[in-house]
């Protein structure tokens, strides 16, 4: 895997409790690829850390649940901090579609398997981007967002809404 | 820089403009903030990041050499009081914490003014606990130290003295209005379930006139402290006429999130058992309390009458449910003291429910 020299070295934050499976598992990922993870708790802990690397290439890897608190703020700082973010959508989540349609509105992108991740990981670090991503979100409309809720409501395991 | 909804806390939020101050809605946005800015004083209302609220300090703390200003509740000041408390080996994560609803002078004054740096020893301790805040300068202020102490141990005294009967150390009528003005608001949504309980001691005023104002005033403190002891640790007991007292009964901030419907159908229908258990309880507390004062053969012979008023089903609002209460209690003296009444239809003597 061959990093290109985007400028600072890249930096990945990694969201969870960190004996949990899910932050292991994202921790190898992270140095399988050659980067030395920030392991941060929660997404609190995620805001600071990456308000404080300014100039910083950073990607924030964690489950939706965590990423999405509080109203889902992270996602428009991380925007704002010119950081990206890649959630994880936990198995069965039932709730928060509203907020899975937010995060991708300000640019995040949310997979459902850890495989997915491991894609998303290496486009940004090849690109500074990660995908699957349109080429301008903010111009998404409410409408184009609802075309893919079928599709989320089978990652979710969720009957399709008439 | 103050973060959260600061409309629920201050009674002048309208002014906030007027002050140096910066306000953010999100906490998220507040710990964004306090990295990249310099804030000397940072106040968090705890309602609403209640849930994550450790998390949330402890970032902010490492995030920000300020003092931080917990904004609380009355049904919060038992956490507020832990976050602030000294623990030997543990990092605070909150320096004080200011009762609400309150004036922004005030927050102001329990914050101190911005001329209050960290002392040397503080930044040196940050440093140690790794949090990388940027290094502010030396404090000078061994004397701005003190009166930082000073003055917000005078706002608490002040505070206790306008929220306490100074009589039986309970709570006082403003307070139990206030706290149950807040729980009520809280409960609503959540299906929160609020009993009241309103109780006076039966003949009171002829014990005085007999035994004196001394001893009748040691009766009132008796009943205070069996209260007290009966009740549970949350909720509010208070003094709230010459010998009339007010519990609030309501749930355990820490019980497990439940379905919130079904809370919510919960507290519409069922009896307040455990308000009706701890009724039960005082009433034969007290009658078997051995108040020598009263002299001999006083055991036995003071009682009390009550009236038990539930929310949501007998009230919405405490002015309800204190009349409900009230009218209960009333009806309990007409019939024969020495009885609570729950307010229902027909009213329901707590003695003849079961549990």
């Amino acid at each position: 895997m061959v990093r290109r020299n985007l400028g600072l070295d890249p930096q990945v934050i990694v969201v969870g409790d960190p004996d949990s499976e899910f932050a292991r598992e994202m921790v190898r990922l992270t140095r399988e690829h050659g980067v030395e993870p920030v392991p941060c708790h929660d997404v609190y802990a995620a805001v600071a850390e990456t308000a404080g690397v300014r100039g910083r290439r950073t990607l924030i890897l964690g489950k939706m649940r965590e990423l999405s608190r509080e109203n889902g703020r992270l996602f428009p700082l991380a925007a704002a901090n010119a950081a990206c973010c890649c959630c994880l959508l936990d198995a069965g989540m039932t709730a928060g579609q509203g907020m899975v349609f937010a995060a991708l509105k300000a640019g995040a992108a949310v997979v459902g398997e850890t495989q997915e991740v491991r894609a998303a990981l290496q486009d940004w670090l090849a690109s500074g981007k990660h995908r699957p991503r349109r080429a301008d979100l903010g111009d998404l409309q409410e409408d184009d967002l609802r075309a893919t809720e079928a599709e989320l409501s089978a990652l979710l395991g969720q009957q399709a809404h008439a | 820089m103050l973060i959260g909804d600061i409309g629920r806390v201050f009674l002048d939020a309208g002014s906030v403009d007027r002050y140096p101050c910066r306000v953010q809605a999100n906490i998220l946005d507040g710990i964004d903030a306090a990295v990249k800015g310099r804030f000397d004083v940072v106040g968090v209302v705890m309602d609403g990041t209640s849930s994550q609220l450790g998390p949330a300090l402890r970032a902010l703390r490492k995030s920000t050499a300020a003092r931080i200003v917990l904004l609380a509740q009355m049904h919060e000041e038992p956490i507020a009081r832990r976050l602030v408390a000294d623990v030997p080996g543990e990092q605070k994560l909150a320096d004080a914490y200011l009762i609400c609803p309150a004036l922004l002078a005030s927050f102001y004054g329990v914050a101190q003014p911005s001329t209050e740096k960290e002392s040397p020893r503080d930044v040196g301790e940050r440093s140690r606990a790794g949090s990388g805040v940027p290094q502010g300068e030396a404090a000078p202020a061994a004397p701005a130290e003190a009166l930082s102490a000073g003055l917000e141990q005078r706002i608490r005294h002040l505070e206790w003295l306008a929220m306490t009967d100074d009589l039986t150390g309970l709570k006082n009528r403003r307070y139990v209005w206030e706290f149950a003005r807040q729980i009520l608001e809280q409960a609503g949504p959540t299906g929160g379930r609020v009993t009241l309980l309103v109780f006076d001691i039966d003949n009171f005023k002829q014990y005085n006139d007999l035994y004196g104002h001394a001893a009748g005033d040691e009766v009132l403190r008796q009943a205070a402290i069996l209260m007290r002891r009966c009740c549970r640790p949350h909720d509010v007991v208070s003094r709230v006429g010459g010998d009339e007292f007010a519990v609030v009964f309501w749930d355990d901030p820490h019980r497990l999130a439940g379905d919130v419907e079904r809370d919510r159908r919960s507290a519409a229908t069922e009896h307040p058992r455990e308000a009706i258990f701890v009724a039960k309880r005082f009433q034969k507390e007290f009658g078997d309390a051995d108040l020598q004062l009263l002299g001999p053969g006083a055991q036995g012979i003071l009682t009390i009458s009550g009236g038990l008023a539930s929310f949501p089903r007998d009230g919405s609002t405490v002015e309800q449910l204190f009349r409900q209460a009230d009218l209960a209690l009333l009806d309990a003296k007409r019939r024969g003291k020495n009885r609570i009444y729950l307010v229902g239809e027909p009213q329901s003597d707590i003695a003849e429910i079961e549990g």
